[in-house]
């Protein structure tokens, strides 16, 4: 189950990556639940997906690389780092034409085969930086 | 090591900083120790610590509280909230006796009952927009 999970997680980011949002909605539970520092509640499964997906259209080139990877029963930890290209206005700010590297730790929780729940830590600071805002 | 007794020594780890307010327990860390901490460069034990004291000196009764802990045979992962009182100043940033409470993640590396890597994510923007740094989005 461990194994499977290491495997799901990879897929689950790969799967982010190529923009395939209707493959990703099948890879997240229908009460799916996205903590994120920046949202003061949850997100749902179509909050995530439009949290991302407006990411992207800023952010172009966007990919996961991972580092490193837990898995322990339903839970997966995975360290990594977030690489792309500010190409267009992102809250207010204009294209940079910055490229971003944006670490990462990610739990997330799988159940039935799909993501159930998910912990996102992000350096936001460190990214706010590199984009030149504070 | 078995998954438990990785639990119980990330549980530990967690533990003695708030009790030392800063400084790690020792006898948990290999001596080749490294972390990374948000973006920084990898840090040894020594620039770990002098870090963390900055953050304890800035706000003396931070605490991490456990809120998620798991772990296999090598490697344990705990999600916190870190809570505390802006009572001290913080790279510049004058006391403002404001409340905090942000969350984190930190991952570990575990060889023969001690840390050999560990990693770092706090919520550092949430941390800046609560002592009123930067404005709230």
């Amino acid at each position: 189950m461990s194994e499977q999970n290491k495997v799901f997680i990879r897929h689950f980011m790969e799967t982010m990556d190529r923009k395939a949002w209707d493959e990703l909605r099948e890879l997240m539970a229908p009460d799916h639940r996205f903590h994120w520092p920046l949202a003061p509640e949850p997100l749902d499964r179509e909050g995530h997906i439009q949290l991302n997906r407006g990411f992207q259209e800023a952010f172009s080139g966007f990919r996961h690389e991972i580092h490193d990877v837990l898995a322990d029963r339903d839970k997966v930890v995975v360290r990594g780092t977030v690489r792309a290209t500010h190409t267009a206005a992102f809250q207010g700010i204009p294209p940079s034409g910055k490229e971003v590297a944006l670490r990462f730790i990610d739990i997330v929780r799988i159940a039935g085969d799909v993501n159930a729940e998910e912990w996102l830590e992000i350096d936001s600071w460190g990214f706010m930086q590199q984009l030149g805002v504070v | 090591m078995s998954a438990e007794e990785n639990v119980a020594i990330a549980r530990r780890f967690i533990a003695e900083q708030d009790r030392r307010k800063g400084p790690l327990p020792p006898e948990l860390c290999a001596p080749d120790y490294t972390t990374r901490i948000l973006s920084l460069p990898p840090m040894d034990l020594a620039g770990h610590e002098g870090m963390a004291k900055v953050f304890w000196a800035a706000f003396p009764d931070l605490t991490q509280t456990i809120e998620d802990v798991f772990a296999n045979e090598e490697k344990a992962a705990v999600r916190f909230t870190m809570t505390g009182t802006h009572q001290g100043d913080l790279m510049g940033l004058a006391p403002t006796g404001k409340q905090i409470k942000i969350a984190g993640t930190m991952t570990f590396h575990i060889v023969g009952g001690r840390v050999k890597e560990s990693s770092c994510m706090i919520d550092e923007m949430a941390l800046m927009q609560q002592i009123g740094a930067i404005p709230s989005s």
